[in-house]
């Protein structure tokens, strides 16, 4: 008798949860923000949320922008970097458009061809306080489509080497200088990789990664010509350059193969290669957790010198905003202030876009490693992925199963290659006509 | 029916096999949980972390009262701390990574990066960058609430649990939990309720169009979902749902998902007739029938189809991340992508794995009680 | 009213709230697809119509349509009849009267709870040639060369088969709901037959679990035909050379890489009808197959 009335007690009380929980929970957390009036709410979108990126240093630029603009709140849509661009074009097309909107850089030019974002070369060029000469000139190439610019860039970030200095004592290696060659690179790698035990299996490896990008591009290489309408994957330069790096990993093993790259394990950190593809990304995590002496150094120099491939971060102003003077005020805080910047680059992910803030603020962090100043001298070198044009990604997706074939050592790479340059031309010759078509109608 | 001892020891042997092989990825996760950025970066192997069997040193501690009853970190309180950093390693401490806890949730917990934002060069930076002696992180404690605001404490962190304290510290985890449980009582509800019902009336009645109408709901499962993404977001914005919890919770009501039914109305067939006939017989209709014979002898079923929904929604990601803006409104399984990075080597794995394990535990824990009703129901096994 | 209006009026209330679901939230994003399948659209552009070309273009001129549906039909045809038959074994085995056994249910399903954040990164670690514990395994039982998996383009399939099989728990507790169903008094009347495990096994549990092994061979057609996007997309990218591009993940490249919406619905168009015929295969061969007690007999 007692037990029955228990349970019919026990299954009110579940009831009465699940009743008051949500209205409850809704209250208590109050997820629904009001604006208040007067007041423009401003949205970007952003993929750093994320407490890898530094969440907490965004918060705090907005912070700045909002204490010095009262009549501006900003929301931050996050999105994943992984799912970011699914996201932001189903928030275009949904009608419900964000006021600015980070991008990812292979998808300026779509966005600018299909007219969602602001052209904005009139307004920056009319505006007395910007002044374009201030940034990197590789900085305005990742924003510009077709000669118009059409956002502002906050940040860069290229790739440098960095070595492990107590590797290249124990090994008798002088550490690389800031004019090497790939062919100094082939010879301190295979210096640098042990097999101490003897039993086959590499211990160390010369080099963890090598990103193909840079190696293509100081030998004057490139998959797609100047104006992205024909594939150059088969010039003797090209072919040349993907060798080599097949021949690094293959011939030399100095490079780990395919089935050698470990999971989560970092091979570096590991003291398990010597010379490691980094950016400022990684430096912050580095400083503070490698137990080895290192320093970074440039990417070597090909024959066309030292010329290398970019990421960075533009910031768009989407056309669908109903706020454009609000949220070009913000565009030019988050890309322009020195105060923006400086938090920007405390958080020690990127180098300001700005070339004179880069100098004063970035390159004196402590955290930087001593050679720092080479990356940035060579900054004004740099380049972005020339001619990326519309098709990129598909582009990319085709070459790469090429190169896959290659790094397994399955193909002969001549061959393979210029299969590859058929099979791209064949691809852009029909998103050539899918995009007169859908230009033309 | 009575095992014999070969076959005990055979059904035994399989299990423990089974279960050690269903084990490992929890394991892993677990280990994974209580590593160190070095341990993980040094290894990715299945082995004790470093917590458990090296020898703890004793702690240190330091109490700072400051001047200003600021709770930020001044120039001038961060040189105190600098001070006290510099004195450790003269001690010749090994670990000197310090965490700075105020009470106000302003919390500087990494400290030392935090102060490696720092443009000076100065005393931490040496000893940090050019001694390279930081190899340990055990960085995060939970803060103590009895610190009056303008008080510090710095210590030597070792909590083992220093990666759960950390991701709940990086990202609104409770928030995110509580936004997963809102979601889960009320479509959990509507999903069984509704379920049963329109399974029942596909199982029961054959009827014109029936036969038709389950191959349409049949056939809503067959098309993949990106290409109708965009379709359904648009749909959910004109009416207004966008950056609500409505079309995560609204749909559960109706019918909730051809999965559901489908398998509800397959469970439903298997039940005898006869016991059904023999009801109607007695005046029961088909309601009593429903709530009376079919959902007591269901019960495994409509455990199997909590227990699913109840996964599916913990772990429900493409959904929640289209329709939800804000992060305060993000689902747990959203909310753990916040650990992920565009860059994989920036990605705090001991943190992530800490909060993976956090979201598994509740899954566990109504796995492991709801599997009791896994047990034949009482009228079938007396039956003749 | 008569027996048929009232079965008619009854099924109609009780369905209701499916059909209305239906008709409110699938019935028009689906026709929508379909609509854009005859359309080249970049998303954010007016689509412009083409008729049947998309079709044409996919069915006749496209490698990787090919390539991705042979992986998908690969994955399936290896990992459905592993997983109905499996999770069945496993959930017979669950089934048993031996101590423990919630413990061992729970220690059997936990690999399906898995967050997919953390599994993508414990699986290349699996998978990991040298140190990865599968490999380390095999080593330790005597082979001398093991498969490179996920760096290798044989082996990167079967790894993900392997991937989806260790997620068995979910299929299991289908089975073990199910077997609860079967009432005793059978196996005891079987057994004062003289019966033994086997002939137990074939003639008393299959028929009375046919209904829901056919459920779990169903879905699983439905979902390892659309399968494999998330490990394609975390985990391999589709990779090495293409050995891993899921139908799904391909379908996802042209809408959301490619933005080419009107193909991607086209191809989801093309699976969406090899699944339907596939399914209808089944169900039409399974109406001998299946004991369904309600209906005593074949439905």
């Amino acid at each position: 008798m007692f037990t029955k009335h228990l349970k019919t007690v026990g299954w009110c009380l579940v009831i009465l949860f699940i009743l008051l929980y949500g209205p409850l929970w809704l209250i208590y957390s109050n997820p629904d923000r009001t604006i208040p009036p007067g007041v423009t709410e401003l949205t970007i979108t952003t993929w750093a949320g994320s407490s890898a990126e530094g969440a907490n240093v965004e918060e705090e630029i907005f912070k700045a922008f909002m204490a010095e603009n009262p009549d501006i709140i900003i929301r931050n849509v996050y999105t994943p970097w992984i799912t970011y661009k699914s996201k932001l074009i189903t928030m275009f097309v949904g009608k419900t458009p964000p006021d600015l909107c980070w991008l990812q850089m292979e998808s300026l030019p779509f966005l600018a061809s299909r007219g969602v974002i602001h052209d904005l070369t009139d307004k920056v060029k009319n505006d007395p306080e910007l002044n374009l000469k201030n940034y990197y000139p590789v900085a305005l190439d990742i924003c510009s489509w077709q000669n118009r610019l059409y956002g502002l860039p906050r940040d860069l970030a290229g790739w440098f080497i960095a070595y492990n200095k107590d590797l290249f004592d124990k090994a008798g290696v002088a550490y690389p200088k800031p004019d090497w060659t790939w062919s100094d690179f082939t010879r301190i790698a295979k210096q640098l990789t042990k097999d101490y035990d003897k039993d086959g299996h590499t211990d160390q490896f010369g080099c963890w990664w090598i990103i193909r990008e840079d190696v293509m591009l100081s030998n004057g290489a490139w998959l797609l010509n100047a104006d992205a309408s024909q594939a150059t994957c088969d010039t003797p330069a090209f072919i040349e350059s993907v060798q080599w790096v097949r021949d690094l990993t293959w011939k030399h093993h100095a490079a780990p193969q395919p089935h050698e790259m470990h999971s989560i394990g970092n091979l570096f950190l590991n003291q398990k290669a010597a010379m490691h593809y980094g950016g400022p990304w990684n430096i912050a995590s580095w400083t503070k957790d490698l137990n080895f002496r290192w320093d970074i150094v440039n990417t070597p120099r090909g024959k066309k010198g030292n010329y290398k491939v970019t990421g960075g971060l533009p910031i768009a102003i989407s056309k669908g905003t109903k706020h454009f003077d609000a949220a070009y005020r913000l565009l030019k805080f988050l890309c322009y202030s020195e105060k923006a910047q400086r938090l920007q680059a405390e958080l020690g992910i990127a180098v300001p876009a700005r070339r004179d803030l880069a100098r004063k603020i970035y390159e004196p962090l402590p955290i930087n490693p001593p050679s720092i100043h080479l990356y940035l001298d060579s900054m004004d070198k740099w380049a972005t992925f020339p001619a990326h044009g519309l098709f990129w990604k598909e582009v990319d997706a085709e070459f790469r199963v090429g190169w896959d074939l290659i790094m397994l050592d399955k193909v002969d790479t001549t061959q393979e290659l210029r299969q590859r340059t058929q099979n791209i031309n064949n691809l852009l010759e029909k998103k050539a006509a899918l995009e007169r078509n859908r230009r033309g109608s | 029916m009575k095992l014999q001892l070969w076959e005990k020891t055979a059904t035994y042997t399989m299990l423990v096999i089974g279960s050690i092989v269903f084990l490992i990825p929890f394991l892993w996760l677990l280990a994974t949980s209580f590593k160190t950025p070095n341990e993980v970066a040094e290894s990715a192997r299945l082995n004790i972390p470093g917590v458990f069997y090296k020898q703890a040193k004793p702690e240190l501690s330091f109490k700072f009262t400051f001047p200003a009853d600021s709770t930020k970190i001044t120039p001038a309180t961060k040189k105190v701390l600098l001070t006290m950093a510099e004195n450790l390693r003269l001690q010749g401490r090994d670990i000197i990574l310090v965490e700075v806890v105020s009470p106000d949730d302003s919390i500087y917990s990494d400290f030392l990066s935090r102060d490696l934002r720092n443009r000076r060069r100065d005393a931490l930076k040496r000893v940090v960058v050019r001694e390279g002696l930081i190899n340990e992180n055990r960085s995060l404690l939970s803060y103590d609430k009895n610190l009056a605001p303008n008080e510090f404490v710095v210590r030597e962190a070792k909590n083992i649990f220093f990666n759960y304290i950390a991701s709940l510290r990086l990202v609104p985890l409770v928030r995110f939990f509580g936004n997963t449980l809102l979601i889960i009582l009320y479509a959990l509800l509507g999903t069984v309720f509704s379920s049963a019902i329109c399974a029942y009336a596909f199982a029961r009645f054959k009827v014109p169009g029936s036969g038709v109408l389950f191959a349409i709901l049949l056939a809503t499962m067959m098309l993949p979902g990106v290409v109708t993404l965009i379709p359904i977001f648009i749909l959910f914005e004109k009416i207004g749902w966008i950056n609500t919890f409505k079309p995560l919770i609204v749909p559960a009501y109706f019918g909730g998902g051809a999965f559901n039914i489908f398998l509800l109305r397959q469970f439903f067939l298997t039940l005898p007739k006869d016991i059904e006939d023999a009801a109607s017989i007695d005046g029961a209709g088909w309601l009593g029938i429903l709530f009376r014979i079919v959902i007591p002898l269901s019960k495994p079923a409509l455990i199997t189809v909590a227990i699913f929904t109840f996964m599916y929604l913990m772990n429900e990601f493409m959904t929640p991340l289209i329709y939800l803006h804000d992060v305060e409104k993000f689902n747990i399984a959203v909310g753990l992508n916040l650990f992920r990075s565009q860059y994989v080597d920036r990605v705090p794995w001991g943190p992530l794995m800490a909060a993976s394990t956090l979201m598994i535990l509740p899954m566990i824990l109504v796995f492991f009680f709801a599997q009791r009703y896994f047990i034949k129901g009482i009228a079938l096994t007396g039956m003749k | 009213m008569d027996r048929k209006k009232k079965h008619l009026l009854h099924f109609y209330l009780l369905a209701a709230p499916a059909l209305l679901g239906l008709l409110l939230f699938a019935l028009g994003p689906i026709v929508a697809s379909l609509a854009i399948s005859f359309t080249d659209w970049d998303i954010l552009s007016k689509p412009a119509f083409l008729g049947l070309k998309n079709y044409q273009e996919l069915l006749f001129h496209d490698k990787l349509f090919l390539k991705s549906l042979w992986n998908s039909l690969y994955y399936t045809i290896f990992g459905v009849p592993l997983g109905v038959v499996g999770g069945l074994l496993i959930a017979m085995l669950l089934n048993t009267k031996v101590r423990g056994i919630p413990i061992y249910r729970t220690l059997f399903y936990l690999p399906a709870v898995v967050p997919a954040v953390a599994s993508a990164v414990l699986w290349i670690w699996v998978f990991d040639p040298d140190l990865g514990i599968l490999n380390e395994s095999l080593r330790f039982i005597g082979f001398s060369t093991t498969p490179k998996w996920l760096a290798s383009t044989e082996w990167a399939m079967p790894a993900l088969i392997i991937m989806s099989l260790w997620g068995l728990g979910a299929g299991m507790i289908i089975y073990l709901a199910g077997l609860q169903g079967i009432p005793e008094h059978l196996y005891e009347a079987a057994k004062i037959d003289g019966a033994g495990r086997w002939h137990l096994f074939w003639h008393v549990t299959v028929p009375h679990m046919s209904p829901i092994i056919f459920f779990n061979l169903i879905m699983g057609i439905i979902w390892s035909l659309q399968g494999g996007f998330t490990q394609a997309y975390i985990m391999t990218e589709g990779g090495p050379a293409n050995s891993t591009l899921f139908y799904t993940y391909y379908i996802f490249r042209k809408a959301f890489e490619e933005f080419q919406m009107g193909y991607s619905s086209a191809l989801a168009w093309v699976l969406f009808v090899i699944i339907l015929v596939i399914t209808a295969l089944v169900f039409k061969y399974a109406r001998k197959k299946v004991y369904y007690e309600y209906l005593g007999g074949g439905s």
